[in-house]
C-alpha cells in the first residue's frame, strides 16, 4: 500500500485501539503453572504494543499441548497435523505476504516429526516468528521421550532411562544457511520472555525462538525445578534483548557481539550455563516470499490472456 | 536569459521538483484507492452473481458440459445462507467515491505550480486568499482519500463520519500529510524595504497556513539608521526569525551550499509554514562571478547558511543547523595572504576573513573603503578594532590586509559604516553560533574544568594500571621458575611430583 | 525398376528408434508435424530408455516414437501393432519386438551400416536380428543411412534423424516442401548453417526414398481451418493449471509428474503465479494447504508414491473443509513400481486411502484435451463445496502427444479479488446448510471472522468437541456435500446403443482403446457398448438404468485382478480390478473386470480380442497380438 494511503487509514480513523482481551479468543485449558499461559501472555502484550488488528494475523501450531494455542489467541489460527505447521505457515505467507504469521510448535512437533521441514523453513527464512515451546518431554500424549529430553530421564518409553545425549536445537539452527535469528528465553523469565517475543517480532525473517518451558504434571524437576536451579547466563548487547537488574540473580551476564556468526556458533554449542538472549541476528537476509514476488509478474487481466494466447501459441501446429 | 531570471528559474526549477513529486504522490495514492473501490465493485458484482447457471457454466468450461448441469448446481449451491451483497446506499456511495476520486486524479495531474505562488507585493488578504484555496483544494483530497480508506475497509457509518467530514479541512491534516502536500509560494525581494517585507512575511506567517516564503535577496549591502553607533543595531533580521516565531521552518541558503537543491527540497516540503532567504545574483551578474560572491559572502559571515527545523528535535539547539558553513565552531574563516618577512624572504600570512574583507572586493561597497594615509600609526586590524571599547577606538582606523595584484600585501581602509556592519554581522553570527549550542561562555568554563579534573584522574588510572602490571609479571615469573623447577626434580630422580 | 504401386491407407502406425541421443525423437516431431499440417490425425508416444546414459547399442537404449497417424482427424489412442519401423540400429529394433510393438509383417527400415561394420558382435547380432524379423513375415529394407550421411555432414549421429525423416516423407507421399517449412520451423534457434545442412538431408533422404522404396503409402491429407495444438498431457496440465487461475502449484520432483511442474515453472512467473519446489512431498501439500487456507485455492502435483505420503494432509483437507486441488499423475505400483510406465492404481487409494471416512470429489480426464480443462472444473468445485479434489492423470496422457482443436481462452473469466469483507462477531466459520453441507468459508483478513480452524472434530463454531452427537454431525455434514454434488452431475452418456449383451466400463485413459475397439466390434454385428466415468466420487446418476440395458457388465481397466484360470483363484477369493471394486459396491451388481498391468496401453485389438471371447465367438484370425503375448517373446 502507497504510504500516503497507510497515512489516511490512520488518520481516518480506521484503525481501532486494542487492548489485551481483544487477543484472547477463550480462556485457556493449559494445566495450572503450565508455561504455556506466559507465551500466550506475550503474545498478547506484543500484538497490543504494535496495535495489530486481530484479523491480519494469522497464528499456525502442530499438534501438542503448545500447540493449542491458536484457540486462545483471537486471531485466524490454524490447527493443523503433527510436525507440520511450518510448510502451512509458508504457505501462508507465499500467498498473503501482508499477513503476520506465528508459528507454534512444542519439542517433538519442530524437532522430531517437524524436523526436516524445520531445517528448511530456516533457509527459506519465510518472516514469521517461530516459537518453539520446550519442555523436553511429549506431554500431551503422557509422557514420552522427547530429542530434547536429558540423558537417563525416565518416561514411558523410557523406563529405564533415556538412552541418549538429548540434542541441542541451537546448534543445528546456526548450522543452517540462511540463519537470521536465534533467541532463546524460559517461561520462569516473564519480562525476558516478553522483550525476547518481541524482538523476534521486530527481525524481519525467521525469527526463531527457543522457550524453555518446564511441564509441572509430567517433568516437575525439570530445568532445576522450574529454574530455581538451573544455571544461565544472560547475553548483552547494546541492541539485543534487555536484562533487568532482577534477572542478574539467576544468572551472570556475558556480552555477546550477535552479529558475528562465529560468536553466535560458539555460544549456541554452549548448554551450560544455558545462554538467555539474543544469540544471532543477520537484518540483511532475504526472506523466500520477498524472492518469489519480486520476480514475479502480475498482469492485469488483458494482459494475462494475451499471454496465455501466446504461450498455447508455442504448440499450435496449422 | 538575464540571470536573475536563471536564478529564479533554480528555485522555480526546484519548486516544480518538489511539485511534481507531489502530484506523483497524490496520483499513485488516488489510482491505489480507485482501484481497491473498484475491487470492491467488482467483488460485489461477482458475488451477485457467481451461482447464476450461466456463469457457473463460464467458469467450469468445457469439461463440465458433458458431466455437470449448470442449472442444478446453481439450485444446490444457491441455497447459501449468508449475504454477501453489498447494501444499495453504500454501493451508491463507493461509485460516487471513484467518480470524484477520478476527477481529482485528472486535476491534479494537469495541475501547474504556477496556480498555487503569489507576489508578496499583492494585498495580503488576497495572498491569505489565494493560499486558503489552494489549501482547501488539498484538503478536499485527502478527505475524499480518507472516506476512501474507510469504505474500503466497510468502517464508513454516516451517522458517525457524515458530521466528522462536513467540516473537514485542511486544518485537520496531520503533519505527515502536509508533508504530502504540493507547496503554496509567496515570491518577495527583500533588497529594499526589508523592515516592511519582513513584518509582513511574519503577518501571513502568523496564519498558521503551512506556506512557503521565498525572500531573495541580492545586495548584502545594509543601511543603517542614523543613530546607531553601538554594536548591536535595533533593526530586526531575518536570520533570527525562528527566535521570533519557532514554529517556522526557516532555511537561509545560496549556490556556495554544495547540497542546494536537496535544501531547497526539504525547506519546500516542511509540513509547517516557513521562509526559505536565498542569495540571488544581480541583474548584470554573470553565473560564474556570482558563484565567487556567494561563497565569499558565506565565508565573511555576510550570509550565514543556516537551516531550523522545528520538527527535527525537541530542544531548540538542536533544530538549529550552521553545519553548511564553512568553520562554524570559529569566529572567521581565515585567507592566507603570501607576503615578505624583516628579511624580504617570502612567508605566509594568516587573515581572518571578515565582513569588511568581503566588502572591499565588492562594487557596492566602494565608497566604504579607501586607501589608507600616508601615516599610518593609528591603523589597527580590523578583528582588534572590532574588540576595542569605545575609548579605545578613537580615532583609531580599521584596516584589512587583501592580496594585492603583484603577489604583495596591500592595506585598505574601512569606513565608519562598514566598520558598524561588521560588527553587527559579528554580533549576529556569535548569536547564531550560541542559539545553534556550537559554542557559548557556560559552554567554556565547563570544557576547562572537566579537562583538568579528567586528567588528574586519567593520570591516577594509568599508574594504577602499571602497579597491577608489574605485580602480576612478577607473580608469573614466580610460577614459571617453580614449575620448571619440579620438572627438573622429577626428570632427575624419576618421581613424578604431585600436581600444585 | 517401375514405380512402386501406391497403395492408400486410413491409417498406419510408424515407429522411429534409434540409440539415445541421436535424435530419433526430433525425426519423430518432425514426421508427426508434418501430418498434422496435412490434416491428418495424431497420436504419438515416446519410448524412453530406462536409465539416463545407457550403454549404446543394445535393447536398454533404444529411444524414439511411435506415430499414429490417421486420415480422419481424431486419433484417440495409440493403436494396437507398428505397421512401419525405422530403426538406426538392430537392437533398437529387437527392443520393439520385446515389447510387443510390431506387427509380424511390419516394413523394417534400417540403416545397413552394421551388416559391415568392423565389429564382429554387431555383424553378427545384425544378420541373426534381421534373420528372426524375416522368419515372423516382416520385410526387410537394408538403407544405406550411415553412407548417405556422411555425403552431407561428418558428425552422422546428427544427421540421420533428418534423412530418416525424408525417407518417411517419401515413402508416405508427402510434400517436401511442407517438410523443408517444418524443419526451419523446428531448427529456428539454430545457425544457418545448420538449418541449410538438415533441409539438405532430408531432401537427400526423400530423393533416395523416391528412387530406391520398393513401397509408397498415401494417407489423404485433410486440410482444415480449425487451429489445432499438439500437446502432451501434462503440458495441457500445466496450461489448465494457468487458465483456471492457480497462482501457486507447489510439488516435489517425481516421475512422470515433474514435467508438468517444468512447464509450469516456465511460464507462471508471468501470470503471477509460482511453481514451489518443497524439500519433500509432505511439505508440498502443506505448503498448497496454507496457501488455499489463506484464501488462494492451490494445487499440488504428484504420483502414486507421493500421495501416500501426501494422505495425512488430505485428511486435514477434508476435516477442516479447506479448498485443495490434487494432481496424481499414476504410474505402475505397487511401492517405486514402474516409474514411466503407465497403471490406473490409485482409484481406491484417491477415494479411502485418507484414515476416517474423508469423503472427496475425484475425477478423471480421459484424454489430454481433457487434461486442459479439468482444472478448471476442479478448483471451482473446490472453492464453492469446500473440498479437496482429486484429479487421477496417468503416465499415458502425460507423455503421450494428440492433436486437437486450439482451446479459445478470450472468454477465461478474471479472477474476483479476495473477499475481506467484515462479518459480525459470532458468525460461524462452518455455517453448515443442514441440506447440502455446504458453507462459506471465512479467510484470513475478514474483520470479525477470527477463530481457529482445527483439524479436530468440531461442530459449526469451529471449536474443538468430543461429544457422539457433534461427531456424527460433522461426519454428516461432510459426506452431504457428495450427495450435493452428485445432485447436479449428469448420467454419462453411452457410447453405442443403449442396449445389447455386453457393456464395458472405462475410466480415464483407457477411453480411446475402448471405443475403437466397440466401433470395431460393432462393425462386425457384436452387441457391445460402452461406458466411461469421469466422476469417481461422486459416481455420476443413472448407473443403474445403464446397466439394466445390457447382460454382462465388465470394466476396462489398467490395474490388477486375478484371473479365473490361475490356479487356486474362486469366486470367493477372486480379486477385482478397483472401478470393478467400487461398482460392485456402488449398484450390487456381478461387474466383471478386464483388469492387467502390462505397462503400457491397451491396444484396441487385446479388448476387441476380449468383446469376441466373452461373447463367444473363436476370433477370426490367430491374432498376432494374442500371439506375442502368450510367448512372452
Amino acid at each position: 500500500m502507497s504510504t500516503l494511503a497507510e497515512l489516511c487509514v490512520i488518520e481516518s480513523g480506521a484503525v481501532d485501539s486494542h487492548s489485551i482481551d481483544d487477543y484472547e479468543s477463550e480462556k485457556p485449558r493449559w494445566c495450572k503453572g503450565c508455561g504455556d499461559h506466559g507465551v500466550l501472555a506475550s503474545l498478547q502484550r506484543v500484538l497490543r504494543k504494535y496495535n495489530l488488528e486481530p484479523e491480519e494475523v494469522v497464528s499456525v501450531s502442530g499438534i501438542g499441548c503448545s500447540s493449542r494455542l491458536p484457540h486462545y489467541l483471537n486471531t485466524y489460527g490454524f490447527h493443523g497435523i503433527h510436525g507440520r505447521a511450518l510448510p502451512i505457515a509458508t504457505g501462508v505467507r507465499l500467498s498473503r505476504p501482508e499477513l503476520p504469521v506465528i508459528v507454534i510448535m512444542g519439542d517433538g512437533d519442530c524437532f522430531s516429526i517437524g524436523g526436516n521441514h524445520w531445517l528448511h523453513a530456516i533457509r527459506y527464512n519465510i518472516n514469521a516468528v517461530v516459537l518453539v515451546l520446550d519442555n523436553e518431554v511429549y506431554a500431551l500424549t503422557k509422557m514420552q521421550v522427547s530429542p530434547t529430553t536429558p540423558d537417563g530421564w525416565k518416561t514411558k518409553t523410557t523406563p529405564r532411562g533415556n538412552y541418549l545425549q538429548p540434542m541441542n536445537p541451537l546448534s543445528v539452527v546456526m548450522g543452517m544457511t540462511n540463519v537470521s535469528f536465534l533467541a532463546q528465553t524460559a517461561t520462569w523469565l516473564p519480562a525476558h520472555l516478553d522483550e525476547t517475543i518481541e524482538k523476534a517480532w521486530e527481525h524481519h525473517g525467521l525469527s526463531f525462538v527457543r522457550i524453555l518451558q518446564r511441564c509441572p504434571v509430567f517433568m516437575p524437576k525439570a530445568f532445576g525445578e522450574g529454574g530455581l536451579n538451573f544455571p544461565v547466563v544472560f547475553l548483552e548487547n547494546e541492541n539485543g534483548i534487555p536484562v533487568h537488574p532482577l534477572l542478574l540473580k539467576r544468572g551472570e551476564t556475558q556480552a555477546h557481539n550477535h552479529r558475528d556468526i562465529n560468536d553466535a556458533q560458539r555460544v549456541a554449542v554452549s548448554v551450560d550455563p544455558a545462554p538467555m538472549g539474543l544469540i544471532y541476528r543477520n537484518p540483511d537476509i532475504p526472506s523466500y516470499e520477498e524472492i518469489r514476488w519480486n520476480r514475479q509478474d502480475r498482469p492485469d487481466h488483458r494482459t494475462f490472456v494475451e499471454r496465455l494466447d501466446a504461450a498455447i501459441d508455442r504448440y499450435t501446429v496449422s | 536569459m538575464s540571470p536573475v531570471f536563471a536564478m529564479k528559474e533554480q528555485i522555480r526549477q526546484a519548486v516544480e521538483d518538489v511539485w511534481h513529486h507531489h502530484c506523483a504522490t497524490l496520483d499513485e495514492a488516488l489510482a491505489e484507492s480507485i482501484g481497491e473501490l473498484n475491487d470492491l465493485l467488482r467483488l460485489d458484482e461477482y458475488n451477485r452473481h457467481r451461482h447464476d447457471p450461466d456463469q457457473l457454466e463460464r467458469a467450469l468450461g468445457p469439461f463440465a458440459e458433458t458431466n455437470l448441469d449448470p442449472g442444478s448446481l446453481s439450485r444446490v449451491l444457491g441455497e447459501s445462507k449468508r449475504s454477501q451483497a453489498i447494501a444499495p446506499e453504500r454501493l451508491k456511495r463507493v461509485q460516487a467515491l471513484i467518480k470524484t476520486l477520478g476527477e481529482m486524479k485528472e486535476a491534479w495531474s494537469n495541475a501547474a505550480p504556477e496556480f498555487a505562488s503569489i507576489d508578496i507585493a499583492k494585498d495580503e488578504s488576497e495572498i491569505r486568499e489565494l493560499a486558503g484555496e489552494h489549501l482547501n483544494r488539498i484538503g478536499r483530497v485527502f478527505r475524499t482519500l480518507r472516506i476512501a480508506q474507510l469504505e474500503i475497509r466497510s468502517k464508513y457509518d454516516s451517522k458517525t463520519h457524515d458530521a466528522v467530514f462536513a467540516d473537514f479541512n485542511w486544518p485537520k491534516l496531520s503533519p505527515d500529510e502536509l508533508r504530502l502536500c504540493p507547496p503554496f509560494l509567496v515570491m518577495a525581494r527583500t533588497d529594499d524595504d526589508s523592515g516592511a517585507q519582513l513584518r509582513k512575511m511574519m503577518s501571513l506567517l502568523e496564519s498558521g497556513m503551512p506556506i512557503k516564503i521565498a525572500a531573495l535577496r541580492s545586495s548584502l549591502r545594509e543601511v543603517y539608521p542614523p543613530a546607531s553607533e553601538s554594536n548591536v543595531p535595533s533593526t530586526m533580521k531575518i536570520e533570527t526569525l525562528p527566535l521570533a516565531m519557532r514554529g517556522v521552518y526557516f532555511l537561509q541558503t545560496s549556490v556556495a551550499a554544495p547540497d542546494f537543491q536537496k535544501q531547497l527540497f526539504e525547506g519546500l516540503t516542511a509540513p509547517r509554514p516557513g521562509v526559505i532567504s536565498i542569495l540571488c545574483p544581480r541583474d548584470d551578474e554573470e553565473q560564474a562571478a556570482f558563484q565567487r560572491r556567494a561563497e565569499r559572502a558565506v565565508r565573511a559571515r555576510a550570509f550565514p547558511m543556516c537551516i531550523y527545523d522545528p520538527d527535527r528535535a525537541e530542544r531548540f539547539v538542536m533544530c538549529l543547523d550552521l553545519s553548511s558553513n564553512p568553520s562554524p565552531d570559529a569566529l572567521w574563516t581565515t585567507d592566507t595572504l603570501p607576503g615578505r618577512d624583516a628579511e624580504g624572504q617570502p612567508v605566509e600570512v594568516e587573515e581572518a576573513f571578515t565582513f569588511a574583507h568581503f566588502a572591499a572586493s565588492e562594487a557596492e561597497f566602494a565608497a566604504e573603503i579607501s586607501e589608507p594615509p600616508a601615516i599610518a600609526d593609528n591603523l589597527i586590524s580590523m578583528t582588534e578594532y572590532l574588540g576595542y571599547s569605545r575609548r579605545q577606538r578613537a580615532r583609531k582606523l580599521p584596516f584589512v590586509k587583501l592580496a594585492g595584484k603583484d603577489g604583495s600585501i596591500v592595506r585598505k581602509v574601512a569606513s565608519p559604516a562598514l566598520a558598524l556592519q561588521c560588527a553587527d554581522r559579528l554580533h549576529l553570527w556569535r548569536t547564531l553560533q550560541e542559539l545553534s549550542g556550537i559554542d557559548n561562555p557556560h559552554v567554556s568554563t565547563t570544557r576547562t574544568t572537566l579537562e583538568k579534573e579528567f586528567g588528574a584522574e586519567r593520570q591516577a588510572q594509568l599508574q594504577n594500571l602499571q602497579q597491577e602490571m608489574e605485580k602480576d609479571a612478577a607473580r608469573r615469573e614466580q610460577v614459571a621458575v617453580a614449575s620448571a623447577m619440579r620438572k627438573l626434580v622429577a626428570r632427575l630422580t624419576g618421581v613424578e611430583p604431585p600436581q600444585a | 525398376m517401375s514405380p512402386p504401386r501406391l497403395v492408400r491407407l486410413s491409417e498406419h502406425i510408424v515407429e522411429i528408434v534409434s540409440d539415445a541421443g541421436e535424435g530419433a525423437q526430433k525425426a519423430a516431431v518432425a514426421f508427426a508435424l508434418l501430418c498434422a499440417k496435412a490434416g491428418n490425425g495424431l497420436w504419438t508416444v515416446e519410448i524412453i530408455p530406462s536409465e539416463i546414459q545407457p550403454p549404446p547399442h543394445t535393447t536398454g537404449s533404444a529411444s524414439g516414437n511411435r506415430i499414429r497417424l490417421a486420415e480422419r482427424s481424431r486419433v484417440t489412442n495409440a493403436g494396437n501393432l507398428a505397421n512401419v519401423v525405422v530403426a538406426f540400429n538392430e537392437m533398437a529394433l529387437l527392443s520393439r519386438l520385446e515389447a510387443g510393438s510390431l506387427a509380424d509383417d511390419v516394413l523394417v527400415l534400417i540403416d545397413d551400416q552394421w551388416a559391415t561394420h568392423d565389429n564382429e558382435r554387431y555383424r553378427r547380432s545384425y544378420r541373426d536380428v534381421l534373420d528372426k524379423f524375416r522368419s515372423r513375415g516382416a520385410t526387410i529394407r537394408e538403407i544405406p543411412l550411415e553412407k548417405e550421411t556422411l555425403r552431407h555432414i561428418e558428425d552422422t549421429q546428427r544427421g540421420k534423424n533428418m534423412f530418416a525423416v525424408g525417407l518417411l516423407c517419401a515413402l508416405y507421399s508427402k510434400d517436401l516442401d511442407v517438410l523443408d517449412d517444418v524443419i526451419r520451423g523446428i531448427f529456428e534457434t539454430k545457425t544457418r548453417e545448420v538449418i541449410e545442412v538438415a533441409v539438405r538431408l532430408a531432401a537427400a533422404g526423400y530423393e533416395y526414398g523416391m528412387t530406391h522404396l520398393e513401397e509408397r503409402f498415401e494417407i489423404l491429407p485433410h486440410p482444415t481451418d480449425v487451429p489445432k495444438v499438439a500437446m502432451n498431457g501434462n503440458t495441457a496440465l500445466a496450461l489448465g493449471a494457468v487458465s483456471a487461475g492457480f497462482e501457486l502449484c507447489s510439488m516435489y520432483p517425481i516421475t512422470p509428474a515433474t514435467s508438468a511442474s517444468h512447464a509450469l515453472s516456465e511460464i507462471f512467473e508471468d501470470f503471477g503465479g509460482f511453481v514451489h519446489q518443497a524439500e519433500d512431498e509432505i511439505a508440498a501439500i502443506g505448503v498448497a494447504l496454507g496457501a488455499s487456507y489463506a484464501g488462494k485455492t492451490a494445487l499440488t502435483i504428484t504420483s502414486g508414491p507421493g500421495m501416500a505420503l501426501k494422505t495425512e494432509f488430505q485428511g486435514l483437507a477434508v476435516m477442516t473443509e479447506t479448498p485443495l486441488v490434487i494432481i496424481n499423475v499414476q504410474r505402475g505400483g505397487p511401492s517405486t513400481g514402474l516409474p514411466t510406465k503407465i497403471e490406473q492404481a490409485d482409484l481406491l487409494h484417491a477415494l479411502y486411502g485418507a484414515p476416517g471416512d474423508a469423503p472427496k470429489v475425484v475425477i478423471a480426464p480421459s484424454t489430454i484435451e481433457e487434461c486442459f480443462y479439468i482444472l478448471s472444473v476442479a478448483r471451482k468445485i473446490a472453492e464453492e463445496f469446500r473440498m479437496l479434489v482429486i484429479v487421477l492423470s496417468d503416465a499415458n496422457l502425460a507423455t503421450g502427444q494428440q492433436l486437437f482443436d486450439r482451446p479459445d481462452v478470450s472468454g477465461t473469466p478474471r479472477r474476483p479479488p479476495l473477499d475481506l469483507s467484515p462479518v459480525p462477531l459470532g458468525t460461524l466459520p462452518y455455517d453448515w446448510n443442514p441440506t447440502t453441507g455446504l458453507s462459506e468459508r471465512l479467510i484470513p483478513g475478514q474483520p470479525g471472522g477470527m477463530g481457529v480452524t482445527t483439524s479436530l472434530n468440531h461442530d459449526l463454531d469451529g471449536k474443538a468437541c468430543y461429544d457422539s452427537e457433534r461427531n456424527q454431525r460433522g461426519h454428516t455434514m461432510r459426506s452431504r456435500k457428495l450427495a450435493a454434488l452428485q445432485q447436479s452431475l449428469h448420467p454419462p452418456s453411452v457410447h453405442g446403443a443403449p442396449e445389447g449383451d455386453l457393456l464395458l466400463v472405462g475410466w480415464g485413459s483407457t477411453r480411446g482403446a475402448i471405443e475403437e475397439a466397440v466401433d470395431v466390434a460393432r462393425d462386425e454385428g457384436l452387441a457391445v457398448s460402452s461406458l466411461h466415468i469421469q466422476f469417481l466420487s461422486p459416481l455420476p446418476p443413472g448407473l443403474h438404468e445403464i446397466f439394466a440395458g445390457f447382460r454382462k457388465i465388465m470394466t476396462v481397466e489398467l490395474n490388477y485382478s486375478d484371473d479365473w484360470d490361475d490356479p487356486l483363484i474362486t469366486k470367493e477369493n477372486r480379486r477385482y480390478g478397483q472401478l470393478a471394486w467400487v461398482l460392485r459396491a456402488a449398484t450390487l451388481l456381478d461387474i466383471d473386470c478386464y483388469a492387467k498391468v502390462p505397462g503400457r496401453p491397451y491396444m484396441p485389438v487385446e479388448i476387441f480380442d476380449e468383446i469376441k471371447r466373452i461373447l463367444g465367438d473363436q476370433p477370426a484370425i490367430e491374432s498376432p497380438a494374442k500371439t506375442l503375448l502368450a510367448t512372452g517373446e
